[in-house]
């Protein structure tokens, strides 16, 4: 009799389970709205291997589709990428007018977390202009749409540290800089989480803290090596070289400006290189100096 | 008399004598090869029933002149049903191949006077079978030992040398054609020749109307010496006329021999259409197969994703914000 009720338990789970699995299924997307979410995936992967025409290409499309549908979340989604996109293309104002159109009439009821992010990409593209009034007054706008919990709180942080650091407040930015490492996500955000111990190490460097700006570097060359990004994996060798050779640890930073510069080769970027190479000629340069003449 | 009983005999008669399950031993041994024989019986009359020993037949045939492809045992279908089978085949002294087979009685009503009889191919690699077209039903019915008309169905082989045997006049007059166009004499090196006939003719012609405005303006106040001069030269745009009137016969004369060409061409065409034609009926099939089937794939793979569970294993496509990257471009100079 046990047995039985047992059974006849095990039933009604299994049942339960099967209802709650059917019961969980994403509910099914219109014809239009699943085509250009496929159309902004192509333009995604297009963005992240550098091929920024393909991406603004389909990005663009996806943008219109979602137009003629009123999808406003997708649409505030597809003009930020677009700004993205005309940014790494070197179109600022093509950038901001993508931004723009979320901040006009008709507004659509776009959702804060997006807006939030688009103010703080704006704020990004005049610090980026060398017009520090209107990024702080964009970044504030970002605060404004950003609610406990946003996802863009870093990169505002990180906003608020660049700016600190421009009026020379370097114990502000340093905080700014630590609140937006504490604030950004180490799974989903590891990429702005890189650029946030980048510039802590640089704020620390400025501040004669060499020990913490060589962890700062450190800790995001590891970031940036796990994401791939040649760039940036030059940026954090180059500054790490620096920060030893401010310490005085000369073969060491050679040791780092020699990777930075193998690294610049394999990108193909030979103003890089040459960079590289201004830093190795000027650490050799100190180091003949320094040494004390033969006797 | 009494007979001399061996010495195993002898012992045997003494088991039997006392021991009585011998007796019964003996007669089960019997009923079991009795049993035996009698299944082996029944397997063989099933048998020949399944072969059709025990069912009425009437015997018909066909002659051939080659007797390829045909052999003795081979099966007779009507409509895809085996009715019947061949019996033998013989050479006759005129040289003509005789084959004789039976039809069961049984479909005999459906068979008529005026069918015939044809071998078909069963595929590419199939065995032949013969085939029985049946004749029209209000024809009276088949005589025993009949003679039926016979025609054999093209294989892939007979289609392939039909195919060339078509193909080969088409491939002559193409050849033809081409060869005739491109003789010395042929129709492009004829063109040629009057093409630069008549630009000569023209170069002569507005060679002359230069010289004849030049005269004009020249010998305005000697009109009547101007006149001889323009008569001479009026003489020669007659001469020049002349030339283009038989450039232009030429012209007539070649348009002949294009029309010809063109009728050629044509032939050639009529000829490449019933070959598509021919294929046309075997293709299309294939094609709606090939269709069918790729919709098939499509129509599995798209319910498969729409069924749970693999549904929910599958990621659905949604717009993401890039990553936030606010410091540190990629192409940034350090400080």
């Amino acid at each position: 009799m046990q047995m039985h009720s047992r059974s006849n338990s095990a039933l009604l789970l299994s049942f339960c389970l099967i209802l709650v699995a059917c019961g969980s299924a994403p509910e099914k997307l219109n014809f239009r709205s699943e085509q250009a979410n496929k159309l902004s995936a192509r333009a995604d992967a297009a963005f992240l291997q550098g091929e920024y025409e393909g991406a603004k290409h389909d990005y663009l499309l996806a943008l219109r589709i979602h137009q003629s549908v009123e999808n406003a979340a997708e649409i505030a989604i597809m003009r930020f990428n677009l700004a993205r996109v005309f940014r790494e293309q070197a179109h600022p104002e093509q950038a901001h007018l993508q931004l723009d159109a979320l901040f006009s009439e008709p507004a659509l009821p776009y959702p804060p977390a997006t807006l939030a992010a688009a103010a703080a990409l704006k704020s990004q593209f005049y610090l980026e202009g060398n017009e520090p009034s209107l990024a702080l007054s964009w970044t504030k706008k970002g605060e404004g749409y950003c609610q406990k919990n946003c996802t863009v709180a870093g990169s505002l942080l990180l906003l608020r540290a660049q700016l600190a650091q421009r009026d020379n407040r370097l114990d502000e930015a340093l905080k700014f800089a630590d609140d937006a490492v504490a604030a950004l996500n180490s799974g989903v955000q590891q990429m702005e989480l890189a650029n946030a111990q980048r510039f802590s190490g640089e704020i620390s460097l400025d501040r004669n803290d060499f020990t913490r700006a060589i962890h700062s570097f450190q800790q995001a060359l590891a970031l940036d090596q796990k994401l791939g990004i040649p760039g940036k994996i030059r940026l954090d060798l180059l500054r790490l070289g620096a920060a030893h050779e401010r310490a005085g640890a000369e073969s060491t930073a050679l040791h780092f400006y020699a990777r930075a510069l193998n690294v610049s080769d394999a990108m193909g970027s030979v103003q890089g290189a040459d960079e590289v190479r201004a830093y190795m000629k000027g650490l050799q340069n100190n180091s003949a100096v320094n040494t004390p003449e033969p006797r | 008399m009494p007979t001399k009983l061996s010495s195993f005999d002898q012992t045997m008669k003494l088991f039997a004598a006392h021991d009585s399950r011998l007796a019964i031993l003996e007669r089960k041994v019997g009923l079991f090869a009795l049993a035996g024989l009698g299944a082996l019986l029944l397997v063989f009359v099933i048998v020949a029933i399944e072969q059709g020993m025990f069912a009425s037949t009437t015997k018909l045939r066909f002659q051939t002149s080659d007797a390829g492809l045909i052999r003795e045992g081979m099966e007779v279908r009507l409509s895809g049903f085996k009715v019947g089978k061949l019996l033998g085949v013989s050479l006759r002294e005129d040289g003509a191949v005789e084959v004789q087979f039976f039809v069961n009685n049984k479909y005999l009503p459906h068979i008529r006077r005026g069918a015939k009889v044809r071998l078909v191919e069963q595929g590419l690699f199939g065995d032949s079978v013969l085939e029985i077209v049946p004749g029209s039903k209000d024809q009276p019915d088949l005589a025993v030992n009949e003679l039926l008309p016979f025609e054999r169905q093209f294989g892939m082989g007979e289609l392939a040398q039909d195919l060339v045997e078509r193909l080969k006049p088409i491939l002559d007059n193409v050849k033809v054609t081409t060869t005739s166009l491109n003789e010395p004499d042929g129709l492009i090196n004829h063109v040629k020749k009057v093409a630069v006939k008549i630009e000569k003719a023209g170069q002569d012609i507005s060679s002359l109307v230069q010289q004849t405005q030049g005269v004009i303006a020249e010998e305005n106040l000697k009109l009547g010496k101007a006149l001889d001069q323009s008569s001479v030269a009026l003489d020669k745009v007659s001469v020049a006329v002349d030339q283009a009137g038989v450039a232009l016969d030429k012209v007539g004369v070649t348009l002949d021999k294009a029309n010809t060409l063109l009728d050629s061409f044509q032939d050639v065409a009529r000829d490449v259409g019933k070959v598509t034609a021919s294929s046309a009926e075997s293709i299309p099939p294939m094609l709606r197969d090939g269709q069918v089937a790729a919709e098939d794939t499509r129509n599995i793979i798209s319910s498969a994703r729409e069924a749970w569970p693999i549904k929910n294993m599958m990621k659905a496509e949604e717009a993401k914000i890039l990553p936030m990257d606010s410091y540190g471009d990629a192409n940034a100079q350090p400080k």
